[in-house]
């Protein structure tokens, strides 16, 4: 079975990261399929594998990667943050703006 | 859209009407689907119950207080201070021999006359002297075998030794024996009470499992090992001894009797073990081996087996699934070496064998005594402290067994909870770096997971159990029903 994905939606490394999380269950071929696309094909591991479930799973999770990329990217520079400040003895959280008032302008705002 | 922010989470469709949620530190939270999607298109109103909850789980922010990030860092710490300290186990092979022969045995072992694979004394003082060089605050010294009371010259030495220098250095330190108990007399456990060993060992189940899994001469394993039980409670107190099963196929079919064993003999907790794919156990695979689903499987029914029990006011706890449920339901560290990111091999625990040769895991000590050498971290006797902890072998390790970057996991909304086991990767597939979508430490962990929390889902007397196993304690006799 093969299923064709336009990559203006979906980004090559998304479809090459939904691919992967296929390969338990499938062996995978991704093709370049030309004009902004790639060609998925996907073969059963199982014989008993239901190829309209194969389908339908393959394209929810290559949504579900896209949200997951969404939120990864959103959420990044938080993340980072986190990891940095809880292994690190210095105040690396930018108090400027909690402990500063409209006088201080900490944004810039009034240029 | 709703003027607030995304906290970092990872997610999974847990089932068809629910969008599970884990947080950075391991809180997690259950949305109906279509709440889920208004969330992250940052469309659910202040005033939404799934709004509340997404706030105090910290899953969302708002306004620019830095609270919420104070916690979660705080939390984040809390949860990653297994790394302080470094090496705090330290894992003493004192002999090779044994009088078992166990066919699933992880340890190579020979027989029981064969004195040159016994530490020597030498070898012991320079192991101490690099356990004690270990910044770890509290230091766990474990002796093993093979059988270590084969060779309890060797033990009383390190205890003894081991005690006097953390006395002068004014360090805690602790001290198990894992043993089968057969061999155990008066003499070994006066020994044991003046120190306050901890002793830890095998028991299979009812004896006819325990003695086919178990041979010895005499075939009595599992009675010598229910006298050595009574004796060493006697000695040292009920619970100072505790016991650990492990899974053969001949196990499979009899989970509820196995834990009926252990409630009979008023143990509060069994771990239930599969096969270690090394040493003799993967030698013989064909007779003991079974597939990760059969385990699980046995898992399953061993589980809901215990569950009974304490829903009926017995105190038993499953140990893997209270490690398990700690580390889904509280913030707090749980230094189990094989499941932590990263892994603990080597910067948590650290196994020094009988000929001075240091393993990064009892694990990579069984690959060496297959042949292969590639987590040895040096040698008691040739290297020193910063060549052993500070070398190459020790880096690559802990360099690939960081979970949150690993291929499949780090999108894994279970990832905060899991870990790494480089070890256990490399034996099974030869990669220190598992392939997530066919490994069976992967199909383990995210089954018992999600099988986990749709117990917790599912009653409030599940509940009170798992609480009960998290706090460690019984539970109160108003949570019985």
């Amino acid at each position: 079975m093969t299923i064709t994905v336009d990559l203006t939606i979906y980004p090559l490394e998304l479809v090459l990261r939904t691919c992967h999380t296929f390969t338990g269950r499938c062996f995978v071929v991704p093709r370049a399929a030309g004009h902004g696309h790639v060609a998925v094909e996907l073969t059963p591991r199982d014989q008993d594998d239901s190829l309209r479930d194969l389908a339908g799973d393959f394209s929810n999770a290559l949504l579900d990667c896209r949200l997951r990329a969404l939120i990864a990217e959103e959420t990044r520079p938080i993340r980072e943050l986190l990891v940095a400040q809880a292994f690190c003895e210095a105040d690396l959280l930018d108090r400027r703006e909690v402990e500063s008032d409209e006088h201080a302008d900490p944004r810039g705002i009034a240029g | 859209m709703s003027a607030y922010g995304l906290l970092p989470f990872r997610f999974l469709r847990f089932d068809d009407a629910r969008t599970l949620v884990v947080n950075d530190v391991g809180e997690s939270l259950f949305l109906a689907n279509d709440d889920f999607a208004r969330f992250v298109r940052h469309e659910l109103p202040p005033d939404h119950d799934a709004y509340l909850d997404l706030k105090a789980g910290h899953f969302l922010f708002q306004g620019d207080s830095l609270a919420p990030f104070e916690l979660l860092v705080t939390k984040y710490r809390s949860k990653k201070a297994f790394l302080d300290g470094f090496t705090s186990l330290h894992i003493f092979v004192v002999s090779l021999r044994c009088e078992h022969s166990c066919h699933y045995c992880q340890v190579s072992r020979v027989s029981a006359d064969r004195r040159r694979y016994d530490m020597s004394e030498e070898t012991a003082r320079r192991a101490l002297d690099l356990a004690f060089r270990s910044p770890a605050p509290r230091l766990k010294i474990e002796l093993q075998g093979g059988e270590p009371l084969l060779h309890f010259e060797r033990v009383r030495q390190i205890i003894e030794e081991a005690h006097r220098r953390a006395e002068e250095e004014e360090r805690q330190i602790e001290f198990v024996v894992t043993t089968n108990l057969a061999l155990i007399d008066g003499e070994m456990l006066a020994f044991f009470r003046e120190h306050d060993v901890f002793l830890s060992t095998s028991l299979d189940g009812p004896a006819e499992l325990h003695d086919v899994n178990r041979p010895r001469p005499g075939n009595d394993s599992h009675a010598r090992a229910i006298a050595g039980i009574h004796l060493a409670r006697e000695a040292l107190g009920h619970d100072r001894v505790a016991a650990m099963m492990t899974t053969t196929r001949a196990s499979l079919e009899s989970p509820e009797a196995i834990v009926e064993e252990y409630a009979r003999l008023g143990f509060d907790s069994i771990f239930l073990r599969p096969l270690s794919p090394y040493g003799f156990a993967l030698r013989s695979v064909r007779t003991t081996g079974y597939s990760m689903r059969e385990f699980l499987d046995f898992y399953v029914r061993a589980l809901d087996h215990i569950l009974a029990l304490n829903a009926n006011g017995a105190h038993l706890v499953e140990s893997y699934a209270q490690l398990l449920l700690t580390r889904m339901l509280t913030p707090f560290s749980t230094g189990y070496v094989d499941l932590q990111s990263p892994a603990g091999a080597g910067i948590g625990a650290v196994v020094y064998n009988y000929d001075g040769d240091v393993y990064a895991s009892d694990e990579s000590r069984m690959l060496a005594e297959m042949g292969d050498t590639r987590f040895r971290l040096g040698n008691v006797h040739r290297d020193t402290y910063a060549e052993i902890f500070g070398g190459d072998t020790l880096r690559r390790i802990v360099a690939a067994s960081v979970a949150e970057s690993i291929p499949g996991c780090a999108d894994c909304a279970f990832v905060p909870w899991c870990g790494a086991d480089p070890v256990h990767h490399y034996a099974t597939t030869g990669d220190l770096v598992p392939h997530i979508p066919t490994s069976d430490f992967h199909e383990k962990h995210f089954f018992l997971f999600k099988h986990l929390m749709s117990l917790y889902e599912r009653d409030a007397t599940t509940r009170r159990i798992f609480w009960a196993w998290v706090r460690r304690e019984p539970m109160r006799s108003e949570e019985v029903a």
